[in-house]
Formats: C-alpha cells, sequence, structure tokens
C-alpha cells in the first residue's frame, strides 16, 4: 500500500511542508516502513490528480529571505477523495510466509531443520516486535483521552497482534513437528 | 549488578507418575528504572516464572538473585512475608473479610514497621499517586477490574519496593485501561527507579518495555536490543534511569 492516503491524511489534519510531513509521517506509521522519499512521490501524485496543492510559505531562516518553501495543503476533491477513502471496506491483507510453503512440501527428514527455523524465525519476530515497542512513546499516565492518542494505541496493537499471531503459529507447529519427530518411524507412514 | 537476577532456572511439576517440566534453563535480569515484559501462551509457564522471581516458590535448580543475595523463597500462601524490596501485586485482593475499608487492605503490609495511622495516611497517599483515592472508603467487592488493579498495584507499592512482579497485572482489562496500567508502571520505573517484572498473555502490554521476552517449551526467549543499519544498539536516553 502506498503512503498516499496517509500524506493526504495528515496534510487535511495540519498543511505542512514536505520535510515537516514526512516527519509526522514517521511519527505517526512508523511500523509501515515508508521512506521519506515516498512522501514526496506521494505528494507529487496527489497535486497531480487535484486533491492536494502547493501555496508558497514565507522564506525560512531568521530574515525570512531564503528561498519560500512549498507549502501543501488538501483541495475540496482532496477531502472528498479522502472521505471515499474512509467510507470503503479495506479488505484483509493475506499473510504468506516462505516457511509455511517449505512444512507443506517437506518430508519427515526435514523436521529438525524445520524446528531450527521456527526458533529463527521466533526470534526475528520478537526483535521486530521488539522494534515497535521502543518506537512507541511511553505515554502521559493516564487512559488515552483523545481519539488521536487511541487511534495511534489500535494501531500498535494490530501490528503486535500481528506478530503475536505468527509467533503462537510457530510455537504450535514446532510443538507438532517435535512431537511427530520423537515418534518411531513406522507410525510415521502412511500420513 | 542486577536487580533481580535468574540463572539456569529449572522448575518442573508432577502430575501423578509424569513429571511435566515447565521451565528448563531460563535466565533473566531485571536492572533498577527497568520495565521487563514476559510473553507466553496459556500454560507456558508465566506465573510459575513470575512466583520464582518474587520468591514465592522456590526453583528445582539454578539461582534466584536479589540485589546480589539469593532469594529466600516464602510460601505463596504467606505473600506478606516477602523480602522486603520485593513489590508483588495480587490481583486476587484481601484474602479475608476483616478489610472494611480499601485503604485499610492497602496499609497492611505497613502493619508492625508503621503505627495504623500512619499506615493509613500512606496507604490514602499511594492510592491517591495512582488516581484511584476515591477507592480509599470502598469495599474489595464494589470495585471495578481497572480499580481493582490499581489498588492491588498500590498495595504491592505501599512499601516502596525495589522490584515490583506482577503476573498478569492487565488481564480482563480493555485497551484503554490497560494502556493507562502499563503507562504507570512505566512512569514508576522511570521516575522512582523501581525494577519491574510483568508477565502477559498478549503481546500489546508489552508496548511499554524496556526488555520482552517469549516463553514456550520451558525456553525463554528473549528479543535482541533494536540495532541501528551499523550495527550499534540504539540508546534511547529518556529509557534510562540514573542508578
Amino acid at each position: 500500500m502506498s503512503a498516499k492516503h496517509a500524506v493526504l491524511g495528515l496534510v487535511i489534519e495540519q498543511p505542512g511542508y514536505g520535510y515537516q510531513l514526512a516527519r509526522r509521517l514517521e511519527e505517526r506509521c512508523a511500523a509501515w516502513g515508508w521512506e521519506p522519499s515516498g512522501v514526496y512521490s506521494a505528494l507529487d501524485s496527489l497535486v497531480r490528480e487535484g486533491n492536494v496543492r502547493s501555496v508558497r510559505g514565507k522564506g525560512s531562516g531568521t530574515t525570512g529571505r531564503a528561498a519560500p518553501r512549498a507549502i501543501y495543503e488538501a483541495t475540496e476533491k482532496g477531502h472528498d477523495f479522502f472521505r471515499e477513502w474512509m467510507f470503503e471496506t479495506a479488505p484483509p491483507s493475506p499473510v504468506r510466509q516462505e516457511l509455511d510453503l517449505k512444512i507443506l512440501f517437506s518430508g519427515p527428514e526435514f523436521l529438525p531443520r524445520l524446528i531450527d527455523q521456527t526458533w529463527a524465525q521466533e526470534q526475528r519476530c520478537m526483535d521486530d516486535l521488539r522494534n515497535l515497542t521502543a518506537l512507541s512513546q511511553p505515554s502521559v499516565p493516564g487512559a488515552p483521552s483523545s481519539w488521536r492518542e487511541a487511534a495511534v494505541v489500535l494501531q500498535r496493537d494490530a501490528e503486535i497482534k500481528l506478530l503475536q499471531v505468527r509467533i503462537e503459529w510457530l510455537q504450535n507447529a514446532r510443538r507438532v513437528m517435535r512431537e511427530l519427530h520423537n515418534r518411531p518411524r513406522a507410525s510415521q507412514r502412511g500420513g | 549488578m542486577s536487580l533481580l537476577s535468574l540463572k539456569a532456572v529449572r522448575k518442573s511439576y508432577w502430575r501423578g507418575p509424569h513429571e511435566t517440566s515447565v521451565l528448563e534453563d531460563v535466565s533473566l535480569e531485571v536492572g533498577r528504572g527497568e520495565l521487563v515484559a514476559v510473553w507466553g501462551q496459556r500454560g507456558a509457564g508465566k506465573t510459575t516464572l513470575a512466583t520464582i522471581a518474587a520468591g514465592l516458590q522456590a526453583p528445582d535448580s539454578g539461582s534466584v538473585c536479589f540485589e546480589g543475595s539469593e532469594l529466600e523463597s516464602v510460601r505463596r500462601a504467606r505473600a506478606t512475608h516477602l523480602h522486603e524490596g520485593i513489590g508483588w501485586v495480587q490481583r486476587m485482593g484481601p484474602q479475608s473479610g476483616d478489610f472494611r475499608m480499601i485503604v485499610d487492605y492497602v496499609s497492611l503490609p505497613l502493619l508492625g514497621a508503621h503505627s495504623p495511622r500512619a499506615a493509613r495516611r500512606r496507604a490514602s497517599a499511594m492510592l491517591a499517586r495512582l488516581g484511584v483515592a476515591g477507592c480509599a472508603g470502598e469495599r474489595w467487592e464494589s470495585l471495578t477490574d481497572g480499580e481493582r488493579t490499581l489498588v492491588a498495584v498500590a498495595h504491592a507499592l505501599v512499601r516502596e519496593p525495589r522490584l515490583l512482579v506482577a503476573d498478569d497485572p492487565t488481564a480482563n482489562l480493555g485497551v484503554l485501561q490497560r494502556e493507562q496500567i502499563i503507562a504507570l508502571l512505566r512512569q514508576a520505573a522511570d521516575e522512582h527507579g523501581l525494577g519491574i517484572l510483568i508477565t502477559v498473555p498478549d503481546m500489546p502490554e508489552m508496548a511499554h518495555a524496556d526488555r520482552i521476552g517469549s516463553l514456550s517449551d520451558g525456553r525463554l526467549m528473549m528479543a535482541r536490543q533494536p540495532a541501528a543499519a551499523d550495527g550499534t544498539v540504539i540508546d534511547f536516553p529518556s529509557r534510562q534511569q540514573s542508578v
């Protein structure tokens, strides 16, 4: 998914320079892994489509003499486009992993290697989870009081839950593989 | 030196003639001002790990050290006899009907060391610090799940322990209440240098932890610290606590 809708959402919340928008996108959607360059291509595309327009801001620096920068703001068409996107039903994205395919086509002789791979993938998931939790801002004590704060929590939960489901599956798959690997060979035939 | 250090801890239970291994060679450290969260599926051994870490149960082998000294375990039923530096979050609430008011329950761990009046004063202050001053005159039965959790944390913190251990502190709470509890624990670690170990059945509860781990098949897998592209570990100044 491109950063286009997210960038438009940011511009609707508050117009800004390209750099400011890139920073805000990084703060709000860190888990999505969008590059700052993606913000500029999203802005170009939004401007081309008439959803966003650029206006001249004040010059930078203490004297204000430096070249004025473009401030991006949403057009009426952009507001309509964003509203339509909000109303669309978002289909869940299927998650497919190479390891699942290996398990599907493996014979019993590969079980020890596949068990090792579940450990390795679980470690990777835990590291990814750690990166997510490290990015999460320590909250001010008290339950999130605004929708904006709650939405950030929900988005983070969605990312974390995906990893949790994967880790649970890896642990369960490992248990089954170990059980079958430890069984006498004869009982594995015909399965 | 770590506040809490578990090394090569093993624990198994006998169910009839069968021995079931719960923890196999588990090692874990919790430092001052550090929030460590351990996740595991149902039956993974989270409660066993938490009770061993709090000194409420002895491991079969391995060592459990608190502030550099081997921790002497007490029976779980005698949680009031915990090491003075360790707080245990007991979400079951008062185990006897003697406590008419929450403030009396929260002041219980202080009796003996303080007069009843001083103990109540400190208990009231702790309830206020956690934002549940209004519960002081209530009974446990009349509290919501969120209030019960906060009262349980107040009961554990009132002695001002250096280490807090909580087994599934946010059970039955909604997302926003969960955030409130975890943010409070985060604040206690940051501002008071409290070392905290929590076990959780749901990974979003680990969101504000300094270090996280996954318990399965008796093994504890800790996530590696985030590394920058050049391989150096990223330092998070807001999470650093002066010792």
